[in-house]
Formats: structure tokens, sequence, C-alpha cells
């Protein structure tokens, strides 16, 4: 397998879980604040 | 009182279990292989910005502020929108009932893989099973070996639409979107340790970069993203209409979009992986045997779990079990989107709105399983998702972006939310989503004027497909022309204050 085919599963997979994970991490951080309020 | 989601959680699952369908495992694996490989990821992630998550929040903000099912929250931004939302209730009723179909044939694959009762012939032995006609119009009877799969599935999303918004759909999307992740995972770290799966993925993800100048792999791009999201047919309309008021929804969209394109990507490693070895055992090129849809699911897949070197009922019912998960959480979803717009408008209960829409599908979707329904099915598909799907996109964000304010809505999106959308948004929808959805409809159309559809009859596509072209258009002008319960007509006023 290529090293550029390699490159670009790594960043479809990380790039759309990263930005899943740091979307909950908002949420998760959002709702925390909420509730000390 | 209307029903509300139990938790953010379960609205957020319910949300991805719509959108995580049978096309994010089938779809999008072939379609990135044959658009440029991982060069496809660029017009890809542009089309996820521009179109998936606007759209999205677009429509979880219209859901949400108007509190109602596409035709009515539509009718309360204006009163002339309603027969859009009805257009897209529509779209959703015919998808029902073919969607039904193929959850029909996963479920008796499911049983299938423990024998693998396909043999050494996956294709003739599908045809056989379905008892294909030669043509639409020759049904060809019911199918007798597909009642009870049918039946089986009917009740399952009876039980789960009759129970409710909590206690059916949160709960269902609860129990499947886990065993989906996990049937998944299974499958991925099967197929990458086997010997050719290099060669799979090779095939899906080398980037070829001289793609990104052919105007057509973004339009496939835009494609992928519009049809995955389950956008544009009111279904996350009625899901954000069961959302409380202070709920995030722009969050709520990056989530929902970044979860479902980043399963389908993951999806598509165990897919194109399994497919590597199957052609290494076959001794022929990945591109040979690589494929989409029904074909890959039912002809392709059987072959490569056939030619597994151990487990293979095993893998067998975490291929097709996966299917099974993310259809059904789809269909549920699909079907609610018609309960909702059909319980708003005349102001039904919850079950009693279900039984109107359940009971008519039922019927309808019993044309599926005779002879003739891959055939009805395949043009039905094509021509409601590119022309139904696609046109009610264009029209949604042309009414709500030109003759609307959309900085009305963004101000509602944003008042809730973990971090405010700028008005990248507004351009996004005025601008980008106009342009790549009118040049998708516009090409879909004339390819289907000028060179028919998969090769079928004129008659064919002429009866099923731009009859199903006709019946949207139809069932929008009927149901927009019928009054609704007491009231319904004088709602707009109250929906402007909840957006103020």
């Amino acid at each position: 397998m290529s090293a550029s085919a390699i490159i670009m599963m790594i960043i479809g997979c990380g790039a759309l879980w990263g930005g899943c994970a740091a979307a909950v991490i908002i949420n998760m951080r959002h709702n925390k604040k909420e509730k000390q309020q | 009182m209307r029903e509300q989601w139990n938790s953010k959680l379960g609205f957020l699952l319910a949300a991805i279990g719509s959108a995580v369908g049978l096309g994010n495992i089938w779809r999008f694996p072939y379609i990135a292989a044959e658009n440029g490989g991982g060069a496809f990821l660029v017009p890809y992630f542009f089309a996820i910005i521009t179109a998936g998550i606007p759209i999205l929040i677009l429509e979880y903000t219209i859901g949400k502020t108007y509190r109602a099912g596409a035709p009515t929250a539509l009718a309360r931004i204006n009163k002339r929108f309603e027969w859009l939302g009805w257009a897209q209730v529509m779209v959703a009723f015919l998808i029902t009932v073919y969607y039904f179909a193929i959850i029909v044939w996963v479920v008796s694959y499911i049983g299938f893989s423990f024998t693998e009762a396909w043999g050494k012939d996956p294709t003739t032995f599908f045809i056989s099973y379905l008892g294909l006609t030669e043509s639409g119009t020759q049904l060809g009877g019911i199918q007798m070996n597909l009642v009870i799969p049918f039946l089986i599935v009917w009740i399952l999303a009876a039980i789960i639409l009759y129970s409710g918004i909590k206690k059916g759909i949160e709960l269902a999307c609860k129990i499947c979107l886990p065993i989906l992740l996990v049937m998944v995972i299974v499958l991925v770290i099967r197929g990458v340790t086997l010997p050719g799966a290099a060669d799979g993925l090779e095939y899906m993800f080398k980037p070829n970069w001289g793609a990104l100048t052919d105007s057509s792999v973004w339009v496939a791009a835009y494609g992928q993203i519009f049809f995955s999201l389950s956008i544009a047919f009111a279904i996350m309309i009625s899901y954000s209409s069961y959302l409380p008021k202070k709920t995030d929804v722009v969050n709520s969209a990056f989530i929902t979009a970044t979860a479902n394109h980043g399963f389908e990507v993951f999806a598509g490693i165990g897919v194109f992986s399994i497919i590597g070895y199957m052609a290494m055992q076959q001794g022929v090129a990945v591109e040979e045997v690589a494929g989409a849809g029904v074909g890959l699911a039912f002809m392709t897949f059987p072959t490569a779990i056939s030619t597994l070197p151990a487990l293979n009922a095993f893998f067998g019912v975490c291929f097709f079990g996966a299917l099974f998960t993310a259809g059904l959480t789809s269909l549920i979803s699909i079907i609610q989107a018609v309960v909702t717009g059909i319980m708003d408008k005349f102001d039904l209960s919850h079950k009693k709105a279900v039984t109107m829409v359940m009971v008519p599908a039922f019927i309808v979707s019993i044309l599926f399983i005779t002879g003739a329904g891959l055939t009805i099915l395949d043009i039905v598909d094509a021509f409601v998702n590119n022309i139904g799907v696609a046109g009610c996109g264009l029209l949604e964000v042309l009414l709500i972006g030109w003759f609307f304010s959309p900085e009305k809505l963004r101000q509602a999106a944003n008042e809730y939310s973990n971090f405010s959308v700028g008005k990248w948004w507004t351009y996004c929808l005025k601008i980008v989503t106009v342009i790549v959805l009118g040049i998708m409809l516009v090409l879909n159309i004339k390819t289907y004027i000028t060179e028919g559809y998969g090769g079928y009859a004129q008659l064919d596509i002429t009866l099923y497909g731009w009859g199903a072209v006709l019946i949207i258009v139809l069932g929008s002008i009927i149901f927009t022309s019928m009054k609704g319960k007491d009231g319904y007509r004088d709602l707009s006023s109250i929906a402007e204050k909840e957006v103020n």
C-alpha cells in the first residue's frame, strides 16, 4: 500500500473522528458550565 | 403536550442513526474510489463544511424553533411554503415503501449467512431468491419466501413507532447504534488483517489529484454528503421538533455530520479490505470486483464472505447485521418524518398518525416483494433521490435563503449554541448549496430524459420513475389544499414570536 494512500486514509478517519471528538468535548464542557451555574 | 427526547444524547443517537444508513456502508467506498480515491476527500470535506453542516443546522433550527414536522414548520415560516414540506413528506413516504424491501432482503441474508445458502454463485442465487422478472410491468406475484421477513420487519418497525419518541425511537437507536459500531469494528479488524487488504485500501484511498479538476467529482462529493445526511426529506426537521427549546443545534449538527461521515470512511476500510482479499483469492484486479449498492451487498459480498479463511457465518452475520441495524434506524426516522407531518397538520395523536402512515405504506410496499420488486426499487430509488430529494433540497435553500430571512434563523440557531455560527453559514446556504444543487438537479433531469436510466425499458422508467415524481407533486398539492385542525392557519404569527 502506497504512503499517499495510507496518509489519505489517516486524514480521512482522523479529521472526521477528531472533529467529532472535539465537538463532543465542547458540548460536555458547555454542559458542565451550565450545571455549575 | 408535545413529546420530547429524553436527553440530548438520545436525540443525537437518533439523528446519527438516521444519517448512518445503507449508503454509508455500500455507497461511499465505491463513490470515493471511482472519483479520485484519496483525492476525493478534498471535495468531500469541502462539501461537508459548505453544504452538509449548514443544511443540517438549518433543518435543526427550523424543527426546534417551529416545533412541528416539515409541512407545518415551513407553513409557520410562511404559509406559502407548506407545499414544500408536503413534497418532502411524500419523498419520505416513497423511500419508506422501498426501504422496507431492502431490509427484508438483509434479514433473509442474515439467515443465509449461517449456511452460506448463496453457494458458489451468489448472483444467480439472489436473482432466483427474488424471483426476478424481466421488466417492472411483469410483477410475477408475491414471492412467498419474502413474506415472513417482510412481516418481521413491519412488526418490528410498528412496535418501535407505536412506542413513541422516547420509548420507541430513542431506545431503539440506543440499542442499535452500539451494536452497529461493534459489528463494523469486527469487520474492519478482520478486513485489515487479511492478505490482499492493502490492495483494496490502495484502490479506495490512492489519491488521483488530477480528478480534482473534473467537475463531476465535485458534484459526486456534494451528492454523497447530501444523500448521506438524511437532509431535505423532512427527517431532521421532524426529529428536531421534539427537542427542548434550550438545546444547542449548531454543535449537534457538527456532531451528527462528523460522526456520520467518520463512520462511512471507517466502514469503507472494512468493506474494501475484504473486497481486496476476495480479489486476491480470485486472482483479479480490485476494480473488477468492486461495486456499490445492491450488487455489492447481495452479490459481491456473499462471495467475499465465502472466501474468508474461517468463521464465515460469523462475519456474514456481522456484515448483514450491520446493514440491518443501520437500515432499521434510518427506516424508522423516515417513517417518523411522515408521521410527524400528518400528526401536526391534522392534530392527531402519535399512535393514530402512525396507523395512518403505516397502513398505506404496508399495502404499497407489497409491490416490492413481487418478482418485479428489484426493478421497481432501482428505478424509484434513482428518481426519488436524484430528482425528488435534490429538488426538495434546492427548493428548501432557495425559499429560506432568498424568500425568508436566514439571518433570523441564524440568530435562533446561535441563541442556545455552544458556539456561534457566523455569516458564512448564510452565504453557504444562499449561494454555494443553491449552485451545486441546481447543477446536480439539472444534470440528473437531463440524463434521465436523454438517456433513460439503467438500461430499463422506457415504459418502466415512465411508470415508476416519472410516476414517482408525479406522486410527489400531486401529494404535495393535495395535502397542502386540505384544511388542518382548528387554529392551524393562524400559527404563523406565533412562529414569528418564537423567532424574534
